[in-house]
């Protein structure tokens, strides 16, 4: 295509073209990277080989457990993390004296390194499942916390009175007024737990369990079994993208009805 | 001459593409020195596009725009614009967004406060100096929009319906003090409104402007002695005007309503 | 001037004394819970508030707690420093140039809810075990929030600010000191804090997995040896750490946008 087809193009087409270019050239790199041998075989394999890796490993079962032992934890935290920040965050809103006192405190907890519990927990409750799925919870939880109250909180007062004025009791004004106007901002606040557990359960797999796709990760490379570290790798990064992708286009959508 | 030329000007946004828009068709007008004068003209007509091309924010497709004989290419020292938007920076109190042009200009910071303090009162904000924008009304923090302008003392302002976003009355009392600042400084001033009354209260002259793409439909001459008052607005004389303004802008109106009712 | 009084009223109310009397009573239920805590599952198991203290103490005497610390935060730092310009800086370039912003955009949010530290056995096949690899990891990884979050700010700014400076003929150098920076300058606060966070965070990760001295190593002993006092020591310090520079960032935050009545971005849930 000529550069001036190119740019009488619509903007949107353009940059979809952009993006396609910029993933096709990431690709490229990954694969030519490998080809090129500048690195010997244990340190990086060509994105063909990884891709390869990965297909033997799903098709022959090895992950099977793995993938749904991490799939599990990532959905128990984050439903926990949900249902309980859910209540939290609408406690906080119901009572604003409590929310101005834990503010600061919020924040601070989102920003906190939560992973360094994640030892101790180890200590007291063993090297089990239990641990990974409170680390992730608590990794979760305060932002969904936060963006629930806070959600709740913006809602115009012009809303709370047109339902005033309709006479809606309090719960159908809740229902039918308040949380849907706040949903575009709690759902921020549910991608970003639930990216945030799925690191955290990953995370916790890396650094120290028995099973996971974080732990094959951290086993394939003590084995030096580098092909099948990158296949895992690329697993769990494909896995994080397209889940993401799917929820920042919700929000999108969401965001674009308020 | 005249202070300003506008000549067989229009502006077509993303010309030869899919979106593209006609907003602004061949316009031409001249504006003399120490002349208010006003365009009028339904939303969406291309009005703030005709400000924009005569500040030297954007250029026209098509015509030519000069200052005292000298093409209008890029924004110049000698313009000062008012914007519709609040364009007051909330991180400056108001003494320093007035001192803001001044400053970047290089002014002493005593001259530029001497200064700031004078139009401040002109503009009877005196008082306020300390105060951020998010303390004001927006009746005020167009106020401080229009000193930033005023303190610069350019030979041309540009003002782009400054008190759209404010209510009727504060409407009607800023266009007064607008009325007296002008007098007292004999402002050359191409205004922006969709305001008949406003229109009327302020200029010398008014373009009425057509629907997208803005064309000149009428030049009404507000022929009221100066200096004018608020007295001025329930003379016979006001009262035709302003009807003349409505018949031009009714048909008008209508157009452009439809337009914006077309959901793309 | 009733515009004034209001405000200051308005300031008044939201942060009444008490308020500020019972948000510094939050640390010490903290300590509260946790010696309830380390009653109801046992002090062996949880050492309680007062024993890990005198033991901190008593670490900070013998000599481990300090250097360890120093090791560690001296990767945080440089990680923050050199991540906190890189990324800005690209933010910056990013943020100003509309179609490639458009473009890069979802690839920068989908990477950033990759977890990274998965990808550090990369940087040790490439680099061994040592400082750079650490400070290289989490510069890595620290570099994404402040990237995303500058760029995000950059394209945030409203046009009419814009329009203004260049109705002014203002220099290049003028739009971005006066215009464009204070523009974005509380959601660089917010940026930085979450820059330093994730620094942090990484640093701490990395030493657990692999490394030869600081405190996540000292955590990872503890951790084979069953020594929950000497973790709850790393902890308290590490937690201390984030907390005191947390509230800084979140002060000056706060006091910024109080000021000028602007907000930070939503885009990263704070
Ligand atoms: N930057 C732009 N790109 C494309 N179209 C624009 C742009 N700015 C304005 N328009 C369109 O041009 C027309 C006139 O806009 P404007 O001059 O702002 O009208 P007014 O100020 O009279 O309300 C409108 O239809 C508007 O949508
Ligand atoms: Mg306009």
């Amino acid at each position: 295509m000529s550069l001036t087809g190119l740019s009488s193009l619509p903007y949107s087409k353009q940059i979809r073209l952009g993006r396609a270019t910029l993933l096709v050239a990431i690709l490229a790199t990954l694969e030519l990277v490998g080809r090129a041998e500048w690195f010997d075989q244990l340190t990086y394999v060509p994105l063909s080989t990884m891709v390869e890796t990965a297909y033997g490993l799903l098709v022959s079962g090895e992950l099977t457990d793995d993938i749904i032992t991490t799939i599990g934890l990532v959905f128990v935290s984050f439903v926990s993390a949900t249902l309980v920040a859910l209540v939290i965050g609408w406690f906080l809103w119901r009572h604003d004296k409590v929310k101005q006192v834990l503010d600061p405190y919020l924040i601070v907890l989102y920003a906190m390194p939560i992973f360094v519990f994640y030892p101790m927990f180890i200590i007291v409750f063993g090297l089990n499942v239990f641990p990974i799925v409170l680390i992730a919870f608590a990794m979760s939880v305060t932002i969904i916390i936060i963006s629930t109250a806070n959600g709740l909180a913006k809602v115009p007062d012009v809303l709370i009175d047109v339902g005033r004025s309709m006479g809606l009791s309090r719960r159908e004004q809740f229902r039918h007024v308040i949380f849907p106007a706040a949903v575009p901002y709690i759902f921020t606040g549910l991608k970003l737990g639930f990216v945030y557990a799925f690191i955290g359960v990953i995370a916790s797999e890396f650094i120290l369990s028995n099973s996971g796709l974080g732990y094959q990760i951290s086993w394939y490379y003590q084995q030096f079994q580098t092909a099948d570290m990158y296949a895992v790798l690329l697993i769990v990064i494909t896995l994080a993208v397209v889940v993401n992708l799917g929820l920042i286009r919700i929000e999108d959508r969401l965001h674009r009805r308020t | 001459m005249a202070k300003l030329e506008i000549n067989n000007v229009s502006k077509t946004y993303n010309a030869n593409k899919p979106n593209s828009v006609e907003a602004v068709r061949d316009v031409s007008c001249e504006l003399d020195e120490g002349e208010f004068f006003s365009v009028i003209g339904p939303t969406g007509c291309g009005k703030s596009t005709l400000m924009k091309m005569v500040a030297g924010l954007i250029e026209p497709t098509e015509g030519e725009i000069t200052l005292d004989g000298e093409s209008i290419t890029g924004p110049r020292e000698d313009i000062g614009v008012v914007f519709q938007e609040d364009s007051t920076f909330p991180w400056r109190s108001t003494l320093e967004n007035v001192e803001f042009g001044l400053e970047m200009r290089g002014v002493g910071k005593q001259e530029r406060r001497d200064r700031a303090h004078d139009i401040l009162e002109l503009v009877g904000l005196s008082g306020f100096e300390d105060n951020y924008p998010s303390e004001l009304s927006g009746g005020m923090r167009q106020r401080v929009a229009i000193a930033r302008t005023l303190a610069l003392n350019p030979d041309l302002m540009l003002m782009d319906e400054p008190f759209g976003a404010l209510d009727e009355q504060t409407r009607l009392i800023l266009g007064g003090e607008l009325l007296r600042i002008c007098q007292e400084t004999n402002q050359t001033t191409m205004f922006i409104t969709h305001s008949i009354t406003e229109a009327a209260f302020l200029s010398d002259r008014v373009f009425v402007m057509s629907a997208r793409p803005g064309e000149i439909k009428e030049l009404v001459e507000v022929d009221i002695e100066r200096p004018r008052d608020e007295s001025i607005m329930t003379s016979d004389r006001f009262n035709e005007i302003t009807d003349d303004l409505w018949e031009a802008l009714k048909s008008e109106a209508q157009i452009g309503f439809e337009q914006s009712m077309t959901v793309d | 001037m009733s515009t004034k009084t209001t405000r200051t009223q308005d300031i008044l109310d939201r942060t009444p004394s008490s308020i500020a009397l019972y948000r510094l009573l939050v640390p010490f239920v903290i300590v509260g819970l946790w010696e309830l805590l380390s009653r109801w599952i046992g002090p062996r198991v949880l050492p309680g508030p007062v024993h890990t203290f005198s033991a901190l103490y008593e670490g900070i005497q013998s000599g481990w707690v300090i250097p360890n610390t120093n090791v560690t935060m001296q990767a945080v730092v440089i990680s923050f420093l050199i991540a906190t310009v890189i990324g800005g800086v690209t933010g910056l370039i990013l943020g100003f140039n509309k179609p490639a912003y458009d473009i890069v955009e979802p690839f920068f949010l989908s990477f950033y809810s990759v977890p990274k530290i998965t990808m550090y056995p990369i940087f040790l096949f490439i680099f061994g075990v040592g400082l750079n690899t650490k400070v290289g990891f989490a510069t890595f990884s620290s570099f994404f929030p402040m990237l995303i979050i500058t760029m995000g700010a950059v394209r945030s700014i409203d046009d009419v600010y814009i329009n203004v400076g260049k109705s002014l003929q203002v220099s290049r150098y003028q739009m971005f000191r006066h215009i464009v920076l204070p523009y974005i300058l509380v959601q660089l606060v917010v940026a930085l804090r979450l820059t330093f966070n994730s620094a942090f965070l990484a640093v701490i990760l990395v030493e657990l997995f692999a490394a030869r001295s600081g405190l996540g190593l000292v955590l990872q002993h503890a951790m084979g040896t069953f020594n929950s006092e000497e973790i709850l020591i790393v902890v308290t310090v590490l937690a201390v750490i984030a907390f005191v520079i947390n509230i800084i960032f979140y002060g000056a935050q706060q006091l910024l946008e109080e000021r000028w009545n602007m907000t930070s971005d939503e885009q990263m849930g704070i």
